[in-house]
């Protein structure tokens, strides 16, 4: 693993993806409009969780990591559309350096968009403490690792057809934010959406985040199964991603 | 005569594009039928009341709002990649082509939100009714004011990446200010006097209402039905001159 190769290409994409500040800074008006109006809002209706609007806005934050790990996914299918992964895989780096390169474009990308949102919730609930911190930025890492590995894994069908790849992305995301906790707890759902939702890492990921920041952990699942599937997670899509991109990413132009 | 019939031929074939894209309607079915089944359900099981009833009329709006929103995004692809510009070349005037669109967003958000008002009613059957039948115009002409909503996005943004940021603020903006997916009252315990007005007025909030009367056996007032056709005329006649304007500067420079 050549550090410097990663470092240097690194810099050239996070450049890149900083340029425009637009989607920044709305990225976290969407946040501050969500908790502050949807947020509130629907807090004043629920009433089986103390503080909704503190569960909601760790929620937002796991949705935000998502959504941001996604489109580091996309990111990837689209330069392949635009003929600028040819041009990638053509510079003298491993197959697995550019992977590794591509996870830490997408962590980093992902921590400054998903730090204010952070600062902002523990503030608010007067949760906040250099451990509740650093624990709650761990836990979004791995979010953001497992699910950029699953996206960049799933990228294979875009070399096919970048219809199919876009209409499976887009299906599993909505399917995969609805049967989580991510909006509510696992005691407010039925069996079945239950049983759905524990087989869901994005479960564990939301309630490890509510465990990391304090909030009340009485209706979330178990500590350990959840740092357990995390990883899981995370290392099981790092070395999916590294198979697919070695095996399957040469020559491609995703149609 | 001539203009009329290629006013339509473009409405068609602006129309077909957005149920050709597949992966779009896939999304956006799959996102209206969980929040249905799956969002409205759990939410249910945590309020006083039965939420369910009160937000599947809700995710009509949204899917409607959504499908008539997509004629931004056909209009801007299509100015970035030439259609519109060989539109202007058809024997077909500005404002033809600035109503065709709007009238594509109509069709497709009324087409759209149809389909899934059929599953709401098998969903919730006290929704069918003759005030739910009535207001299948008025999500046309709802659907056609939101259409305008994208005109004024297409504008604004003046094309490129903005075009995305936009229209997702102005969708969040819309919905998250409208009662499509909470009831006034809770509305009005959270946000001061005067955004409160804005969301009674916003045309989603009309509609969403409108069809929720049914839920309650009570009838649709006239005075509902012509506000929701007075603010959804008002956002038709604005994104008609937001589109007019666009398409005038494209005939002349030949881009935006």
């Amino acid at each position: 693993m050549n550090y410097l190769r990663i470092s240097t290409l690194l810099k050239f994409d996070l450049r890149e993806s900083f340029n425009s500040a637009l989607w920044i800074g709305y990225s976290w008006i969407y946040f501050a409009f969500q908790l502050f109006v949807y947020g509130s809002i629907i807090s004043r209706l629920i009433v089986t969780v103390n503080n909704y609007f503190y569960f909601y806005g760790t929620g937002l934050i796991v949705l935000s990591t998502f959504n941001i790990a996604s489109w580091s996914g996309r990111r990837f299918v689209e330069s392949a559309h635009e003929g600028r992964l040819r041009y990638m895989l053509s510079l003298p780096i491993g197959r697995g350096e550019f992977f590794v390169e591509q996870l830490l474009h997408g962590v980093t990308v992902n921590l400054v968009r998903t730090l204010p949102p952070v600062a902002i919730v523990l503030y608010l609930s007067k949760l906040f403490s250099v451990s509740s911190f650093l624990s709650t930025l761990l836990v979004l890492t791995l979010v953001a690792i497992g699910v950029m590995g699953l996206m960049i894994s799933l990228s294979v069908i875009a070399f096919k057809s970048f219809d199919i790849y876009s209409a499976i992305v887009a299906a599993l995301s909505a399917l995969l934010i609805r049967f989580s906790t991510i909006n509510y707890p696992i005691s407010s759902m039925n069996s079945i959406y239950a049983g759905a939702s524990l087989s869901n890492p994005l479960t564990y990921g939301a309630d490890l985040l509510r465990r990391a920041i304090g909030l009340d952990s009485s209706l979330l699942v178990n500590q350990d199964a959840a740092l357990s599937m995390l990883l899981a997670l995370s290392v099981g899509t790092l070395f999916l991603g590294i198979f697919f991109i070695s095996r399957f990413v040469e020559g491609v132009k995703s149609s | 005569m001539n203009q009329a019939s290629n006013l339509l031929r473009v409405t068609r074939v602006d129309l077909s594009y957005f149920f050709r894209t597949k992966w779009l309607i896939l999304t956006l079915i799959t996102l209206n039928l969980s929040d249905m089944l799956v969002v409205g359900l759990i939410y249910s099981n945590m309020m006083t009341f039965n939420y369910f009833i009160f937000f599947v009329p809700g995710v009509v709006i949204a899917g409607m709002f959504a499908a008539a929103l997509d004629v931004g995004r056909r209009v801007h692809l299509g100015l970035s990649e030439g259609v519109s510009q060989y539109y202007l070349s058809l024997p077909l005037s500005v404002n033809a082509l600035a109503m065709a669109h709007i009238l594509s967003a109509g069709l497709g958000g009324l087409l759209f939100s149809g389909t899934l008002l059929l599953v709401a009613l098998i969903l919730v059957p006290k929704l069918i009714s003759l005030s739910t039948l009535l207001m299948l115009p008025f999500m046309f002409l709802v659907s056609m004011g939101l259409g305008g909503i994208a005109a004024v996005i297409n504008l604004f943004s003046g094309g490129g990446d903005r075009f995305w940021a936009f229209a997702e603020g102005i969708q969040m903006a819309f919905l998250g200010l409208s009662t499509v997916f909470y009831p006034p009252s809770a509305v009005e315990e959270v946000l001061p006097g005067y955004i409160y007005t804005l969301v009674i007025y916003n045309p989603l909030s009309q509609i969403a209402d409108a069809l929720r009367t049914s839920l309650a056996m009570q009838p649709i007032t006239v005075l509902s039905l012509t506000l929701i056709a007075i603010t959804s005329s008002g956002l038709l006649a604005l994104g008609f001159l937001c589109y007019r304007h666009v398409f005038s500067k494209v005939s002349v420079q030949g881009k935006v």
